[in-house]
């Protein structure tokens, strides 16, 4: 075995990030060894990190730099720092202690701390939709897949629940007892209004859209508020940590619950995982090609699986092959 | 805003591909030098002369990306240590006074200078930096062991260095051309 060799081949399996744990470690011991071997490394990581070819767009760089300095001024976007979601139990273990504390600092501030009222759980299993109807008169229709929970009564005129999942709301207007929702990402403070609200663990983003009335999104501490009005959304990208508010077919996005599904340029991949959810199928797909097609299109409810497959292989480069009791393969096959 | 712009064009994409020496996500570099270039804009930095203006900006994007790994790594403290442990030890080999070749030299120049490297060097290089295939998919390509590539790519990157930081650069100048000041 020739050593130098395994550490340059080591050091390379890092740069082109296919390090196994193994590696890792090895490389780490043998970067502490001595000063002599950081050199080598990190030079050679300047020396790759230096040949890296990006196009020269400086010029849009430019204009953008300008765009978000005037933003800046009238402060309406603001870059959004969240705690970064990280998918796994780490993730997960994190969030929960932050929504402990933030339920800490709730019942702090709250004077006469009021006995809980009990909890309701509604879930809607893959390839249903459901809808409820709170204590208040709120209408909720759920969308597959999704978790709503709810105080039994609304002690105090309290009007909260949480979500996990997509739901359209239809709040019944009380100015007095704000209606809140709340999700893993933000909460959505509303008072008479129709909104949709999509939130789901395994999306990277999460969006609230208005039709009718007003609402404030509650995100960070709780202590920043973006205000939307009827016709816009409210996007967060959870990878990037970034929310944006823009003019959006609202109506679109909560065709869902009469049971049609319009999309305009939609993620092949967060289509996949669309239909996945509403037809309580798996779709399984390995091409880079796919990953990277948008999508616009309808579909009606009352068709099945195999006709909406068959549709999207008639408008996009796809087949797809049946591989066993609800689970499909999506392959790319250029027209 | 003349002068200003100049700068920018000059350095934006330098630094841009400095900064992505230690944050990987480009958008959060993208945001590092917004707030860097604002400091130059609001403090009049563009008024400094040339060699101190660009140790600035890169000492400042350095320092930028330093600050967003800090707070990343307070907040995914169980997720993702180690990672961010390799890229402090790097941030502090900078600090301490390792010039990058991206700060040295003009990015036209490391293209040319890879272009100029033996052909098996050269094309590994290309696939795998301009085209961004993984080792595994330039073996396949190439039709050549694994290791080989890995190995190949290793000797690549040294030569390169070699071509950027010895006397080689001055006869890899009149290969490309570059006119001479007097």
């Amino acid at each position: 075995m020739n050593h130098k060799t395994d550490i340059e081949q080591l050091v390379i399996r890092y740069l082109n990030g296919e390090c196994s744990i193994t590696d890792q470690q090895e490389l780490k011991h043998w970067l502490s060894q001595s000063d002599e071997n950081q050199k080598i490394f990190y030079r050679t990581k300047d020396v790759w990190d230096a040949s890296l070819k990006k196009e020269d767009n400086t010029r849009e760089a430019l204009l953008q730099f300008y765009k978000q300095r005037a933003l800046q001024k009238q402060t309406s976007t603001k870059v959004l720092r969240l705690w970064k979601v990280v998918a796994g139990i780490a993730a997960v273990f994190v969030i929960g202690l932050v929504s402990i504390f933030i339920l800490n600092m709730l019942s702090v501030e709250t004077p006469n701390v009021r006995s809980e009222a009990a909890m309701m759980s509604f879930k809607v299993p893959f390839g249903s939709r459901s809808e409820v109807n709170l204590p208040d008169g709120t209408t909720v229709i759920l969308n597959s897949g999704s978790e709503l929970k709810y105080p039994v009564t609304f002690v105090d005129g309290k009007r909260e629940v949480s979500l996990n999942g997509e739901a359209f709301f239809e709040v019944i207007s009380d100015e007095a007892n704000p209606f809140i929702v709340k999700t893993n990402y933000f909460d959505v403070q509303v008072t008479g209004t129709q909104f949709n609200v999509c939130s789901y663990t395994d999306d990277n983003f999460s969006n609230v859209s208005l039709l009718e009335g007003h609402v404030g999104v509650l995100f960070g501490q709780k202590d920043k508020v973006v205000d939307i009005v009827p016709g816009q959304q409210f996007y967060l990208d959870k990878e990037k940590r970034r929310y944006r508010v823009s003019e959006r077919d609202v109506d679109m996005e909560s065709s869902w619950k009469d049971g049609e599904f319009r999309f305009k340029e939609i993620a092949f991949p967060d289509l996949m995982k669309r239909l996945e959810r509403w037809y309580d199928v798996r779709l399984s797909y390995s091409a880079p090609e796919l990953k990277e097609m948008l999508y616009s299109g309808n579909f009606r409810n009352h068709e099945t699986i195999w006709q909406v497959l068959d549709g999207l292989k008639l408008t996009t480069p796809i087949d797809y092959k049946r591989l066993g009791f609800r689970k499909f393969e999506i392959i790319y096959k250029p027209m | 805003m003349a002068i200003f712009e100049q700068i920018f064009q000059k350095y934006y994409r330098s630094l841009l591909i400095y900064g992505l020496k230690f944050i990987k996500d480009e958008d959060d570099v993208r945001d590092v030098l917004q707030e860097v270039f604002t400091t130059v804009w609001e403090n009049q930095k563009y008024k400094l002369e040339e060699t101190h203006l660009k140790s600035y900006l890169f000492n400042s994007v350095r320092n930028g990306c330093l600050n967003y790994i800090r707070h990343q790594s307070v907040i995914n403290k169980h997720a993702e240590n180690e990672k961010w442990g390799l890229q402090l030890y790097e941030l502090n080999f900078y600090k301490s006074g390792e010039t990058s070749l991206i700060e040295k030299e003009d990015l036209g120049k490391i293209y040319s200078a890879i272009d100029s490297l033996p052909v098996h060097y050269k094309e590994i290089i290309e696939l795998s930096r301009f085209e961004g295939l993984k080792n595994k998919e330039i073996s396949e390509k190439l039709k050549i062991p694994l290791r080989t590539v890995e190995t190949r790519l290793f000797r690549a990157l040294s030569g390169l260095r070699k071509v950027l930081t010895g006397n080689q650069i001055f006869i890899l100048m009149n290969l490309v051309g570059e006119p001479v000041r007097r």
